[in-house]
């Protein structure tokens, strides 16, 4: 996709994940692409490993991969933000490769403070950084930041999540499966924003308007909701559904984390990003939000009235491991079921050790289904 | 090979030991607040005030791998549901945490008031803190340290500062103690005083044959964590580095027979020190330098040290945040490198590969490729975990190093 923007006459710039300031860069005349979630866009990581140990995460060996790739798309530049202990590490091996190739790529930093909005002086900091890309960003492209367009970006996104947010309640009450939404959500990370609005229009003509009068078909199946940073490979939500398991919320990077909070359109990038960033839905990556992630799981969990949470666990993501402890406590405390599933690399193709353990916590919450505490199946879980 | 004792510093570094994780203890239960770091956390700060005793868990684990309790101790952070693939240091330190001090060769460390943080080293320790702040419901204090691609930006700085004013801040309002700034100048005298000898120490390295061992910077180092601040470290470091001169002098060499000499790169293998050095000396080899233990004191893209000449001590410990490697970027990391293998006279670099810390290990293979091509030093990369003895191949290792030496030899 990244290619076919660039053949398009796009300026496109790839970014790292999870949460780059999308707003910011298409008013400035670019198209963000967001590197993660590429597992269905590469073949094996040959080039990656030349430069990473297996230890690493996938989310940075397919990065890597997309980038240094033979057939690499043609970037005009990379924009990374303070994530991890490995994507940090990352850009001045893309970019000594690059060199080694002859290519130089402009390489955009964004510090995001990594301490409560509320702890003195973050602000600041977030004010001088946000300035700093924006000096860097008019000096490679030649192009003036303007309010207006900050303004006018900032509503394109506003209403695209306000839309994702929408289409997410049709999955929670049955409307649409879970792996539709899923494989839309995804692609507003990969096309101009204009385009995934007009996709959206047609998804929801064609998926909600014209289904079934909107009546919610929950049809008694055991109801789920998954959390991860990254989602799972198509294959794994296939085998989820197949198990009989409906997938009716989600804490996802790339979807709940990315569209459940938007701030208002402003011309102000600033006062933007600090709502933003400051404001964003619980990530553990973002580590000022730890201590909010529980409750917004718990309230996601009873909003959506699922019996169970399956952790989708990225290999090798501290970020995320080291809360699975305290969450599975949490909710098992609260009378949830869950289950944790860990994706390796090479778990796009290999699911079927994964089957079995789904299909027992399937027939363990359709069990329960019957006395469930609080889930009754014949209830608009509403969009909430 | 020359007969080798142990040195009086090292007894003494034993009694200094066990004398901070006591007294720690004893503070604590006499009503000292108690604050546990991260390693990167400036310590001077603590002393600013008259009852505030901090403890690094860090530090306490690498001591606990040293003594061979590392894989019980993470069994048990495992047990409680933390995986394997996380960093051992902070699955031993969780594991001693939740079976309160069972099995620590200290007994653990004392309960804390206040939990702080900070993310340049690695993020990581801030979600491995934030375990502890949910488990006890202790405060949980972030830094955040921006990661260096260049040297320290002033903005940076001025980040930085204004957070340790938060911090002190807090710690009044928590303990009810008033800060000092002058204590906090004193103690920040007494470190750079350290480093200076610290350096000397590491200075011994570049003799033929090197004065030290790098596994002797490993255990010696203990004091720059756990006692940073006090005279007691300044001193003990000044003896160390007098000791290790003296003999020096009188022909007193760790490897006397030295043939090879060799640079790691990455956290010291805890469990293995002894064993490797011992293996590695018979084999007339010395790794005589670490970029883990030589990295302390400096500034980022050099290993020279930068020391407190007065003026703010705040200041002073803001722009030297990044004293580590972890906090650096691949170029800051090669100029340091470059650097400490011409005048050490290295032979081969060994990349430690570590599982365990990916911070310091993901850039590892282009560090290895660079250091070959552009320095004409030879390398190799083994596999470790620094804490974890169980995610370590001693044969694997030793036939990787017996091929590296090997290869030496050939080209000589």
């Amino acid at each position: 996709m990244a290619a076919t923007l660039k053949n398009a006459g796009h300026r496109v710039i790839g970014c790292f994940p999870p949460y780059p300031p999308l707003e910011l860069l298409h008013s400035m005349g670019c198209v963000p692409v967001v590197l993660w979630n590429l597992r269905n866009e590469i073949e094996g990581t040959a080039d990656s490993d030349r430069h990473l140990q297996t230890f690493t995460c996938s989310v940075g060996r397919h990065l890597t991969q997309f980038l240094l790739g033979s057939d690499a798309p043609q970037f005009d530049g990379l924009l990374m933000t303070n994530a991890c202990d490995t994507l940090r590490n990352l850009p001045e091996i893309i970019t000594g490769e690059f060199q080694q190739r002859g290519r130089e790529l402009p390489f955009f930093k964004l510090h995001i403070p990594a301490i409560p909005p509320a702890q003195t002086h973050g602000r600041d900091y977030l004010e001088y950084r946000i300035q700093a890309l924006i000096d860097e960003l008019e000096t490679a492209f030649g192009q003036a930041f303007s309010g207006e367009a900050f303004r006018a970006s900032t509503a394109l996104y506003q209403r695209a999540r306000e839309e994702l947010r929408t289409l997410e309640g049709a999955v929670a009450d049955g409307s649409i499966p879970f792996a539709a939404f899923h494989r839309l959500s995804c692609t507003m990370f990969n096309r101009p924003i204009e385009v995934f609005l007009q996709d959206l229009k047609i998804f929801r003509e064609t998926r909600i308007d014209h289904a079934d009068s909107g009546k919610p078909r929950t049809n008694g199946l055991p109801v789920v909701m998954l959390s991860g940073i990254i989602p799972p490979p198509d294959t794994l939500i296939e085998a989820i559904e197949t198990a009989g398991l409906r997938i009716a919320g989600n804490d996802l990077g790339p979807l709940f984390r990315s569209y459940q909070h938007s701030p208002s359109p402003g011309e102000d990038p600033v006062a933007y990003y600090r709502d933003f960033y400051g404001n964003h839905t619980p990530c553990s990556t973002l580590l000022y939000t730890s201590d909010r992630r529980i409750g917004m799981l718990e309230d996601l969990a009873d909003r959506r009235r699922v019996q169970g949470v399956i952790f989708i666990g990225e290999k090798y993501c501290e970020c995320e491991t080291f809360e699975f402890p305290f969450l599975e406590n949490r909710l098992k405390h609260r009378g949830f079921q869950v289950l944790q599933l860990e994706c390796a690399i090479d778990d796009r193709d290999h699911v079927d050790a994964f089957k079995t353990r789904i299909e027992v916590f399937a027939e363990i919450l359709t069990s329960q289904g019957e006395t469930a505490w609080h889930h009754t199946s014949n209830q608009n879980p509403g969009n909430g | 090979m020359a007969s080798y004792v142990k040195s009086e510093s090292g007894k003494r570094l034993t009694e200094l030991m066990a004398g901070c994780y006591l007294g720690n203890h004893q503070r604590a239960q006499q009503g000292a607040f108690v604050v546990w770091i991260a390693i990167g956390v400036p310590a001077e700060i603590f002393l600013g005030f008259e009852n505030v005793v901090y403890a690094v868990p860090e530090s306490h684990a690498a001591m606990t791998a040293a003594r061979g309790l590392g894989p019980a101790q993470c069994e048990k952070a495992e047990r409680a549901g933390y995986s394997m693939d996380l960093c051992s240091y902070a699955r031993i330190d969780l594991g001693t945490a939740f079976d309160n001090g069972k099995d620590s060769p200290v007994g653990g460390l004392p309960k804390p008031d206040l939990l702080i943080s900070n993310n340049n080293n690695c993020s990581l320790l801030v979600k491995w803190f934030d375990v502890l702040h949910r488990e006890w419901k202790t405060p949980h204090f972030t830094l955040d340290i921006p990661f260096c691609y260049e040297v320290q930006s002033p903005q940076d700085k001025s980040y930085i500062l204004a957070q340790f004013h938060d911090l002190i801040r807090t710690i009044e309002g928590m303990s009810g103690q008033r800060f000092d700034i002058d204590r906090v100048a004193e103690a920040t005298r007494c470190s750079s005083e350290a480093t200076r000898h610290w350096k000397r120490f590491l200075a011994c390295a570049e003799s033929r044959p090197s004065g030290i061992t790098a596994f002797d910077s490993f255990v010696q180092m203990a004091p720059i964590l756990t006692m940073r601040g006090t005279a007691a470290y300044a001193e003990h470091f000044r003896l160390l580095a007098d000791e290790t001169e003296e003999r020096m002098a009188t022909g007193l060499f760790p490897v006397a027979d030295e043939r090879y000499r060799l640079f790691w790169d990455n956290i010291a293998p805890w469990h293995q020190l002894r064993r490797m050095q011992k293996s590695l000396a018979e084999r007339q080899a010395n790794i005589i330098a670490a970029s883990y233990t030589f990295c302390i004191g400096g500034l980022e893209g050099t290993y020279d040290p930068w020391y407190f000449e007065g003026g703010d001590p705040l200041a002073y410990l803001a722009r030297t945040q990044n004293f580590s490697i972890c906090p650096h970027g691949m170029t800051l990391r090669r100029a340091a490198m470059t650097g400490a293998l011409e005048t050490l006279g290295i032979d081969w670099v060994i990349f430690a590969s570590n599982r365990s810390c990916k911070p310091y290990s993901v850039m590892q293979m282009d560090q290895q490729r660079f250091i070959s091509e552009t320095c004409g030093v030879s390398t190799v990369m083994i596999d470790i975990d620094h804490a974890d003895s169980r995610s370590y191949s001693e044969k694997n290792a030793q036939l990787r190093i017996d091929a590296l030496l090997e290869n030496i030899e050939a080209r000589r």
